[in-house]
């Protein structure tokens, strides 16, 4: 009998793609992002759409997200999003 | 021929309590499910009129406060199969085909062991010793099975002299029979095996057919059944978590692909094909499923091996969630014969594939990894798409 190698985790195996990407963001009262800090403290210049996800609600670790597709000052386009299970502000491709 | 009979009470649920140990004292009953079929597997040593494979229905009228844990054969089979590898180091004739339960020929042993004692010391030391044990001696596979039923934990039984007195008084649960058969023989009150034996050989078989002459030999403690010794397969075994519970049908792939590769890029595969492959995931709560995959041809890399497993996967409907999943790849055989393929775009993709994996074998370490759609679909983005090692 050839040995099982009981890999498990490890590089071999199947990763996700697109993790999110912990930002520390400030919020107004409504919980909306007015600044973001990523490269300085870049202010939110426009809010372009706004939606919410709740998934996997049968699991312990349930899905639950307010996404905001923001402009900043800059020009620059990006999602965010608030992890309403623990308050905090990622980012990530959507 | 003389036989050793090592029986390991409460096999399963054992397994169970060693990989949770909170089960300890608790009332548990192991399920089996066949089908739409539930059966009990095993239970606790408290919970009393329970057989396994007494349908699961009668139990739970009979004990409605268990905590139900779903079998995972395969965990079973592979701490039994890692037993009787340790069995067949004492002695070459180990017959392994009863969960739980292992047999032993004694003829010739006695160039090796000095004596019965000796050998049973070798035989205590090959078993873990968080699963008791016990065990017979006698001359047949039944009669040791019996001795072994009668013995202690921990101890060994010696039948030797009148059979049939030795018998008369075990229930008829324990012939190695259907249990529809024994609940047959319970209908019409034959509740010990001194009442089987003591009937004429004619209404038995008139009421359980060929299976009525095994039953009445059996209880007289005529058992003229060989011994089946193991045989030794070679195979190839993968298996991985998944990063997240999945029901989909794409993630499984992309996951068997990966294992497949792995396997294929063992030392032991190659230039060597597979014909089968035993395929299980086990999910949280809904236990175990398995199934056997048999190749025409023998598949040479894993590219061919996970065209069947698809055609298989998309028939199937699994218990539930997956959370980890495992390959076993058998039959290992030499390959016949391999056409390359005719178009160039295809040969330069095998040319690739091969030097990946020169590289890989060079570093170590998966080096390319190729981005695949898994749940296109989804709303979340991070289960979109998944990174799995090229080549391997």
């Amino acid at each position: 009998m050839v040995q099982n190698t009981g890999k498990a985790s490890s590089p071999d195996t199947i990763r996700p793609v697109n993790i999110p990407e912990l930002v520390r963001v400030e919020e107004d009262s409504r919980g909306f992002p007015v600044r973001l800090r990523s490269k300085g403290l870049q202010a939110v210049a426009i809010i372009a759409d706004k939606w919410r996800i709740d998934d996997e609600w049968w699991r312990t670790e349930m899905v639950s997200r307010l996404y905001f597709a923001i402009v900043l000052k800059s020009g620059q386009r990006l999602v965010v999003y608030k992890d309403l299970t623990n308050g905090c502000w990622y980012r990530q491709s959507y | 021929m003389k036989v050793l009979c090592i029986l390991l009470p409460h096999f399963p649920l054992g397994c169970e309590i060693h990989r949770h140990p909170e089960l300890e004292g608790r009332l548990t009953l192991v399920t089996r499910t066949e089908g739409s079929w539930k059966t009990v597997l095993d239970f606790s040593l408290e919970l009393d009129g329970l057989q396994p494979g007494m349908p699961l229905q009668e139990a739970l009228s009979r004990h409605s406060e268990v905590e139900l844990i779903p079998g995972d054969m395969p965990c079973y089979w592979s701490e039994f199969n890692r037993i009787l590898d340790a069995l067949e180091m004492k002695s070459p004739l180990v017959e392994g085909s009863d969960l739980g339960c292992a047999y032993i020929g004694l003829d010739g042993m006695e160039w090796v062991y000095r004596n019965d004692e000796e050998l049973i010391l070798a035989i205590r030391e090959a078993i873990p010793s968080h699963f008791p044990v016990q065990l017979g001696l006698a001359i047949g596979k039944f009669l040791s099975y019996l001795g072994a039923l009668n013995s202690p934990l921990g101890g060994c039984s010696v039948v030797a002299g009148d059979a049939g007195a030795f018998l008369k008084d075990f229930p008829c649960d324990v012939l190695p029979i259907s249990w529809k058969d024994k609940k047959k023989l319970c209908a019409f009150g034959l509740r010990t095996l001194g009442q089987v034996a003591a009937l004429p050989l004619g209404p038995l078989q008139s009421q359980f057919g060929p299976e009525g002459r095994r039953i009445r030999d059996l209880a007289r403690g005529q058992d003229e059944s060989p011994l089946y010794p193991r045989s030794s397969e070679e195979a190839v075994e993968e298996n991985m978590c998944l990063p997240s519970l999945s029901t989909s049908l794409d993630v499984l792939l992309v996951a068997v692909e990966s294992l497949l590769s792995r396997a294929f890029s063992r030392k032991c595969l190659r230039d060597k094909g597979v014909r089968s492959v035993s395929l299980w995931v086990r999910t949280p709560g809904a236990g175990c499923w398995e199934r056997r995959i048999a190749f025409k041809e023998p598949a040479t890399d894993a590219g061919r091996a996970l065209s069947r497993i698809k055609h298989v996967l998309a028939r199937e409907t699994l218990p539930g969630p997956v959370e980890e999943l495992g390959i076993r790849l058998g039959g290992l055989c030499h390959e016949s014969g391999h056409q390359k393929s005719l178009f160039t775009d295809i040969r330069a993709r095998d040319q690739l594939e091969k030097d990946i994996k020169e590289m890989e074998f060079r570093l170590g370490s998966p080096q390319v990894f190729r981005i695949k759609e898994v749940e296109p679909w989804s709303r979340i983005p991070e289960r979109r798409q998944a990174l799995t090692p090229s080549g391997r």
